[in-house]
């Protein structure tokens, strides 16, 4: 019993098509459960034969700390790109279930118009973001979105394809 | 067996789910109960429950209270052991 955690982290948030956009800060999430794996920060909530069966992979970026380290893009001076076509990768949190515990983060990447940037999320309208796999899939996969906000802290790269 | 439980508590619950007899363990905190079963959350937004685990308190093998550290920075992570 001596691993059972609490943590509180953040997710990225996708906005259906005709949602209208309501965002201001990141929701904090709460997740219980014991950690398996402290380098990948793999919570796992249930077991099945003592084995991890669901679960949650969180990144360290995505844990809310007291003090976050902040990356050289969080600085990056977004405002003269508003409206500019993006691509963002970024490192997305998994959930598990089954027991097929992920060995890494999901890289993800999304495309699309740069709509605005709060001091710690990146607002992207029209997005198209997919799932660097083995296989590339679309994400969420069966649904358009008008808007994704995505932490700044899960960001990786950023490429600016037009004025 | 109700009375055992209160929502909000923090638990680990053990069961067994027929008809495979695998052994399962859910840890979380007592989201809801009535007379036959018990809700078990894990994560939550905000109060909104995001993972959820429902179990027949009939099926329940072995119950224990938990206090879960909390993880407020990197090493609390490299304190915890494998």
């Amino acid at each position: 019993m001596k691993n059972i955690v609490v943590a509180r982290y953040i997710d990225a948030l996708y906005f259906k098509k005709n949602e209208k956009l309501d965002f201001s800060q990141f929701k904090t999430h709460i997740a219980i459960g014991e950690l398996v794996d402290n380098n990948n920060i793999i919570f796992c909530f249930t077991k099945k034969n003592k084995k991890p069966n669901t679960g949650l992979l969180l990144t360290q970026e995505s844990i809310v700390f007291k003090k976050n380290k902040k990356n050289k893009l969080y600085n990056f001076n977004y405002l003269s790109k508003i409206g500019v076509n993006v691509g963002i990768y970024w490192n997305d949190i998994v959930y598990f279930v089954n027991g097929k515990i992920p060995e890494m983060c999901t890289k993800a990447y999304t495309e699309g118009k740069l709509f605005s940037v709060t001091s710690n999320a990146i607002i992207i309208k029209d997005p198209k973001t997919i799932l660097l796999k083995k296989k590339v899939i679309n994400h969420p996969a069966d649904e358009k979105q008008s808007y994704c906000v995505i932490p700044k802290s899960f960001v990786t790269d950023i490429q600016f394809y037009d004025k | 067996m109700i009375n055992k439980y209160k929502k909000g508590d923090l638990v680990s619950l053990t069961y067994e789910i027929t008809p495979k007899k695998d052994v399962m363990q859910a840890i979380g905190i007592v989201y809801k109960i009535s007379d036959s079963q018990i809700v078990i959350c894990h994560n939550f937004s905000g109060v909104h429950p995001i993972d959820t685990t429902k179990i027949y308190l009939k099926n329940i093998l072995k119950s224990e209270y938990i206090v879960p550290n909390e993880i407020k920075n990197l090493d609390d992570l490299k304190r915890v052991e494998n």
